[in-house]
């Protein structure tokens, strides 16, 4: 069974949001740097909770910000 | 002013801890095999490895918490320091379980087979108090080391 990954353009949207720092957003959204660092390195699949946080301080859908996708393929799976 | 580094306050406090236990598990167990357990645990040779052992670790340990202390800031724990500490903690235990396991089983074989093997065992697979006490303070060692290890694994590689 291929390994399920959630991806993220958090870093991209940071940079859209006025360079936003690592440190700024985890203030933010009430976590440490190392975990925004590990977000964005892809290395941690964050609660839905913290993830709804970051996708309202960017003001953007969960959609938008993060992807679900497996090993197997880059193409965001669909869920039935 | 702190130097901010990759790794979290708490990363470096288990780096910390982790190498307070090895050093002081390696002098201990290194003095141990000298001194040796025949006088048991009341032998004046390996109550002074003890202490000097306890002596090392307290050094260390006021050493290596307060540069940590100095050089980074402090953070509350977040969801990933939970779920890594969680992980980490379960496999400590499943090591502790499997070790403690380990020595009563050593010590229920060693019991089983005493009468009818007697002198033919090997001297060092007995059941003295002193060497059910090391067995056991190697398993915590073990366990701690190995929780450390998982903690670290974690921040470093997978979360």
């Amino acid at each position: 069974m291929p390994k399920p990954r959630i991806s993220n353009c958090i870093r991209r949207l940071r940079f859209e949001h006025g360079e936003m720092t690592q440190a700024a957003l985890a203030r933010a959204v009430g976590v440490t740097r190392q975990t925004i660092l590990a977000l964005e390195a892809n290395r941690y699949s964050p609660s839905l909770e913290l993830a709804f946080r970051i996708a309202h301080v960017f003001g953007r859908s969960l959609e938008e910000v993060f992807t679900y996708q497996t090993s197997d393929s880059d193409d965001p799976a669909v869920d039935n | 002013m702190k130097i901010q580094l990759t790794m979290s306050r708490r990363e470096a406090n288990i780096w910390g801890s982790l190498f307070i236990d090895v050093i002081t598990a390696v002098y201990y167990f290194s003095g141990l095999a000298v001194v040796g357990l025949a006088g048991g645990l009341a032998n004046p040779a390996l109550a002074r490895v003890a202490f000097q052992a306890v002596i090392l670790a307290i050094i260390a340990s006021i050493i290596v918490f307060s540069a940590i202390r100095a050089l980074t800031a402090d953070e509350p724990m977040d969801e990933r320091d939970y779920r890594i500490q969680a992980q980490a903690n379960t496999i400590g235990y499943h090591v502790l379980v499997l070790g403690v396991m380990a020595a009563v089983g050593h010590l229920a074989i060693y019991s089983l087979a005493e009468p009818v093997f007697g002198s033919e065992l090997p001297a060092a697979s007995g059941t003295t108090p002193g060497l059910v006490v090391h067995l056991l303070l190697a398993v915590l060692i073990v366990a701690s080391v190995s929780r450390a290890t998982a903690q670290l694994f974690h921040y470093r590689r997978r979360y």
